[in-house]
């Protein structure tokens, strides 16, 4: 693929993600109690020479659209720069960078990508949800939730990779 | 200055994460009203004591205008005495020495603690209460005029309905004709309240003042209320008149409540008055 090709495939995938969050996600709550935030997928994925300035700055602007639709103004941004800005070091912590071929569970495999993904989503959950409740006041509640919306995002960011980004997907990105 | 280009570059992602980062909180706390309660509640709670202390020094930086408050109080205080010494010595012929009148009203000083001028129902808190024998139904007012009327008590502590709580009204004139309304708020500006019932034939100008008339019991009368602002002509029979409060509600500091000590007399009068009409 070419670098401007590229770049409209992820600009497309930009949107699409957004509107999933916002339009399908926005209203799945397990049991009332665990949430899903499947756009941040689309930072994972992101190339790994992405720029690290374009990195946080589309996690800024992707954060504050979702904030937009949930009426939380600032959570989501905060939480997804934080994310951005710590992926670069969480890739070096899992493996040094030139094993690392592409973003996509079928590269990289299963273990590396659940850990990274985990590791990552478990990470802005963690800003999110305290952001929410912006107080350590039912901590343990709140962190539960952190643990039970990480593992409902995680679970549908891998069903994704399996679904669109395996070879037999229709949208092998 | 090199070096600083050079260490801005090198920290150039960190600095912009902290930008982006400090933006986003400056978002929530401006745009999400929870966030921004918990973060002062928290901060109120944690530090209470901290507050109570450093009231204690913040007063001192008041002083001069309490004093100023005070000092033209007891200017108004000594005038009236004044004016009351007068009228004794040239009615005293007349006068029966009737204790219960010439002691009708006791005054507490009590302290405000809190306080409140931008919600539709206010309510203030004074640091008086059944011990020092406060009880629901007694006036309160200030140094500039009529502030609110005593609802609940503790021990130590009343709740005040201030003047600005859409459930209080004040029986109230216009002094210079003694003309006989009802004072009420309408919830708009702390500072305006409405003149009701001043039936328009009479002459109210902007200026007037407008006094608590006493019927009440609550409050002495001819206790400042405030002064007339706007006269409009809307309906048929009644001016709508706009006063303007003499008490400054948002630096309310400390008010005194009006011990009436021949309501009991006056309450149980008018009861059997309706109980015996025919």
């Amino acid at each position: 693929m070419t670098n401007q090709f590229a770049f409209l495939w992820y600009a497309f995938l930009f949107m699409i993600y957004l509107a999933i969050q916002v339009l399908v996600v926005h209203y799945w709550a397990l049991f009332g109690y665990a949430f899903c935030f499947v756009y941040l997928e689309f930072l994972l994925i992101l190339p790994l020479a992405t720029n690290r300035g374009l990195l946080m700055g589309l996690a800024f602007l992707l954060g504050l659209l979702v904030d937009g639709f949930y009426d939380t103004l600032g959570i989501h941004a905060a939480a997804s720069v934080l994310v951005a800005y710590l992926r670069p070091f969480y890739i070096g912590l899992l493996s040094s960078k030139e094993e690392v071929p592409a973003l996509r569970l079928r590269e990289t495999g299963f273990y590396w990508f659940l850990n990274y993904s985990l590791g990552l989503i478990f990470l802005h959950h963690l800003a999110v949800f305290f952001l929410q409740q912006f107080s350590l006041h039912l901590w343990l509640d709140t962190f539960m939730r952190v643990i039970a919306s990480s593992l409902f995002t995680v679970f549908v960011v891998i069903l994704n990779q399996y679904l669109f980004y395996s070879p037999t997907g229709r949208y092998a990105g | 200055m090199r070096a600083l280009f050079l260490l801005v570059k090198i920290y150039r992602y960190f600095l912009l994460f902290l930008a982006l980062e400090g933006f986003c909180l400056v978002l929530i706390f401006q745009h999400n009203h929870y966030q921004n309660a918990v973060f002062l509640n928290s901060a109120s709670y944690y530090s209470g004591l901290m507050l109570d202390w450093t009231g204690g020094i913040v007063e001192y930086f008041s002083l001069r205008q309490s004093n100023r408050e005070l000092a033209e109080e007891n200017r108004q205080l000594r005038q009236s005495l004044e004016i009351e010494r007068r009228k004794r010595e040239r009615n005293f012929a007349q006068i029966s020495l009737d204790s219960g009148l010439l002691q009708q009203y006791e005054f507490v000083v009590a302290k405000v603690i809190n306080n409140s001028t931008h919600r539709a129902n206010n309510y203030i808190t004074i640091n008086k209460g059944l011990r020092d024998g406060i009880k629901p139904g007694m006036g309160v007012i200030g140094p500039q005029g009529v502030v609110g009327k005593v609802q609940t008590c503790t021990a130590h502590y009343c709740s005040v309905l201030s003047l600005l709580h859409s459930g209080m009204v004040v029986s109230a004139l216009v002094k210079k004709n003694e003309a006989l309304g009802r004072v009420k708020w309408e919830g708009r500006s702390y500072r305006i309240v409405k003149l009701l019932e001043i039936a328009n034939y009479l002459d109210i100008k902007p200026g007037d003042s407008i006094v608590s008339s006493g019927f009440g019991q609550t409050f002495p009368p001819q206790t400042m209320i405030g002064k007339v602002k706007k006269v409009r002509n809307l309906s048929q029979t009644f001016w709508d008149i706009e006063v303007e409060l003499s008490t400054p509600f948002e630096r309310l500091k400390y008010v005194y409540i009006v011990k009436n000590r021949l309501k009991p007399e006056i309450d149980s009068l008018s009861q059997d008055t309706l109980a015996a009409r025919p």
